[in-house]
């Protein structure tokens, strides 16, 4: 029987390159954090419950992999650039001019969050992660990923003036 | 009483236990405000999921570069590299992307055994490691002073990196560097035993390929040793400050 985490891995990449940029918010940096997420997926592989999803199994990988970077530039006096406009093109064949102005709003409302706000956000409403599979990918207690996911929403919904 | 936002959020994603999804959905009968919030929620999602939806594609070279990774991963483990032992590269030990590693050229650096081992681990004798500054004061007051993340400059044109820190399975502090001078770059473990530091392992690392990456094969040996050595995992930069500071 294959199997098939390889084709799923890279299937994944999309994803988790998603991901890589709402941390790092530089394109260059993201690919980079891809790369040694998916080196250190391949050598952990034997440790991957395939019951369990393997997406969040990566994300978890890479967030420890972006948290290490951080911590080995900060002496550096490395400055992430905060880049207000991703790489990603995440409008297509959208014709509609309000629906254009939405996603733009949303966009930069995303971009003003604390980056633990961020995070949580991208991990449960875009990545479609359970709040418990966000909790394990983070490294903390369901009630913190609810609560900051709480404080994300209103404060996107007051920006995009959702009453 | 106020029903707590986490709940209505909850309630929105679906993520409430049935019995508690009732409680929510009567109390929404009860007048709109309580509706009004849960909306919040729900439209908010929406807008990240439309905002966001499905992601990018991911540019043609990293994704060449990975299905490489997956390809040399499988043959690894059906064996068909050719290699005798068939190697568990330990998660614990963090590969160095390029921007952590100065430029270096493909070098040769002479360690005295073929395969870049320089002794079994634990073994005081350092394996006639012809490491030029293993008695340089600079790179031992480097070892035991500055913390992992940090690089420094030592005499003239030498720059080290420290990697990380564990214990040897007899105790002793070991920490992970990189060392580049002349041109020549290498990854080592140096353990401090008794008074002095000696250099357990090290390997030359290779010319990085031309998208900037040191390849995780020319690692291949130092994830063996540590795995081999029974090394612990790396510490975390409490334990690493108190280990350094007992060597005082």
């Amino acid at each position: 029987m294959r199997d098939s985490f390889n084709e799923d891995l890279i299937a994944l990449l999309p994803n988790l390159r998603r991901f890589a940029l709402s941390l790092c918010r530089r394109g260059d940096l993201a690919d980079d954090l891809v790369q040694i997420t998916a080196e250190r997926a391949f050598a952990a592989k034997d440790r991957f419950d395939p019951s369990t999803r393997l997406d969040a199994w990566l994300f978890r990988i890479l967030r420890n992999a972006w948290i290490d970077h951080a911590r080995r530039t900060t002496t550096q006096g490395t400055q992430v650039e905060l880049d207000d406009a991703p790489d990603a093109r995440l409008v297509d064949g959208v014709r509609d001019v309000e629906a254009v102005l939405m996603l733009r709003k949303t966009e930069a409302a995303m971009a003003e969050l604390p980056e633990d706000q961020r995070e949580v956000m991208m991990l449960v409403c875009v990545d479609e992660l359970t709040y418990k599979e966000a909790a394990e990918v983070i490294g903390v207690p369901i009630g913190t990923v609810m609560s900051r996911l709480a404080r994300a929403r209103l404060a996107l919904a007051a920006k995009l003036g959702i009453k | 009483m106020t029903i707590a936002d986490e709940t209505l959020m909850a309630f929105a994603d679906g993520q409430l236990a049935p019995d508690e999804a009732a409680r929510i959905a009567a109390a929404m009968a009860s007048g709109p405000t309580v509706a009004a919030r849960v909306e919040q929620f729900a439209q908010s999602r929406r807008a990240l999921r439309d905002a966001f939806g499905a992601p990018p594609p991911v540019p043609d070279a990293l994704t060449a570069r990975i299905r490489a990774m997956a390809e040399a991963d499988a043959r690894q483990r059906t064996g068909d590299s050719g290699s005798a032992n068939v190697v568990n590269l330990a998660a614990r030990r963090r590969l160095v992307p390029i921007w952590q590693l100065p430029i270096a050229a493909s070098i040769a650096l002479a360690v005295g055994f073929a395969a870049g081992w320089s002794g079994a681990p634990g073994d005081p004798r350092g394996g006639g490691l012809a490491l030029a500054s293993l008695d340089d004061p600079a790179l031992e007051s480097v070892l035991a002073t500055e913390k992992a993340g940090a690089r420094v400059r030592i005499g003239e044109d030498a720059e080290v990196s420290l990697i990380a820190s564990f214990l040897g399975p007899d105790g002793a502090l070991c920490r992970e560097f990189e060392h580049a001078a002349g041109g020549k770059g290498m990854v080592a473990v140096a353990c401090h035993r008794g008074a002095a530091w000696t250099v357990d392992f090290a390997v030359a690392t290779p010319a990085p390929d031309t998208e900037g990456y040191v390849p995780a094969s020319s690692l291949d040996a130092l994830d063996a040793w540590l795995n081999a050595s029974e090394a612990g995992p790396p510490l975390s930069e409490a334990e690493e400050t108190a280990a350094l500071n007992a060597l005082r």
